[in-house]
């Protein structure tokens, strides 16, 4: 898929554990996984919009299209 | 998942269906293979002739025996007339090719069968809307498909190979080997054509369920 999700870069930079935003977003960390591996196949806005305000970023920092 | 009534009525007549395949597959071969044509046969296509009837075809040739004539007393119209059609002596190939017929018919019998059972089995071990049971029904759908084209192929090549009269052919072949009949199956090929469009539907089925999981 061309779009690639970087949720582990943003958690590095917010030195944060995926349990712990699992915790405050209230996602299971099976979810949070799939989404980490750029498995998953979509992404609600309520779910980008409550991983951004806990890691205080936009989307565009989240997420990233690569045509290759 | 827990079952309902319906599943559990299905997966009793497919394990039913199964086990009982099984046990009449070594009856039968247990019995010995080729001697199963010269069957009594019921022609009761004769239904609702009556009086001194001739038969359109010439019945010394292929050697029918009739056991149950019409009483000439009693002019009753035919019910059924139970004839014996042994093959004329000597010819085994006809004999081999019935044979060989019933043994695939036999083998799609178990290949629908054992997807079946998986698919009534997966029933009970969570959801049914697995990629598994795509390929089951697919697999079941081109069975069907095949059956009904395999008895098309077959039957011209016994025509044209043993010169088997139109008018005799039925009763030869259809009725002579018991329950399988050599039939132009066209509810068999639409049949096999509507489960190929069921596994296509399950096939989209399972991909929306697949995109509804993995949406986070």
């Amino acid at each position: 898929m061309p779009i690639i999700v970087n949720l582990d870069i943003m958690l590095a930079r917010r030195k944060m554990q995926l349990t712990e935003l699992s915790g405050r977003v209230g996602i299971t960390m099976a979810n949070l996984s799939i989404l980490k591996q750029s498995k998953g196949k979509a992404i609600r806005f309520s779910t980008l919009e409550a991983i951004c305000r806990e890691l205080d970023c936009q989307p565009g920092d989240i997420l990233e299209y690569s045509p290759k | 998942m827990k079952k309902n009534g319906i599943i559990k009525s299905v997966t009793g007549i497919v394990n039913i269906a199964w086990y009982s395949t099984i046990i009449l597959t070594m009856v039968y071969f247990s019995m010995g293979s080729l001697h199963f044509i010269s069957n009594q046969v019921d022609a009761s296509w004769f239904k609702g002739w009556e009086g001194d009837f001739s038969v359109p075809f010439d019945i010394s040739n292929q050697d029918i025996k009739f056991i149950d004539r019409l009483d000439k007393t009693n002019k009753r119209p035919i019910e059924t007339i139970q004839v014996a059609v042994p093959f004329p002596n000597g010819n085994k190939s006809l004999e081999i090719i019935l044979f060989l017929y019933r043994l695939v018919e036999l083998a799609i019998t178990f290949v629908i069968l054992f997807h079946l059972r998986k698919i009534t089995r997966s029933f009970s071990n969570g959801s049914p809307f697995i990629h598994a049971n795509q390929k089951s029904i697919q697999t079941i759908g081109y069975m069907v498909i095949f059956e009904s084209v395999f008895s098309w192929i077959l039957q011209p090549i016994i025509d044209i190979l043993f010169h088997v009269d139109f008018m005799f052919r039925d009763i030869l072949i259809a009725k002579s080997v018991g329950k399988i009949e050599l039939q132009f199956g066209f509810s068999s090929l639409f049949l096999g054509l509507i489960i190929l469009v069921i596994a296509e539907v399950f096939k989209q089925g399972i991909e929306l369920q697949e995109e509804k999981e993995l949406t986070i």
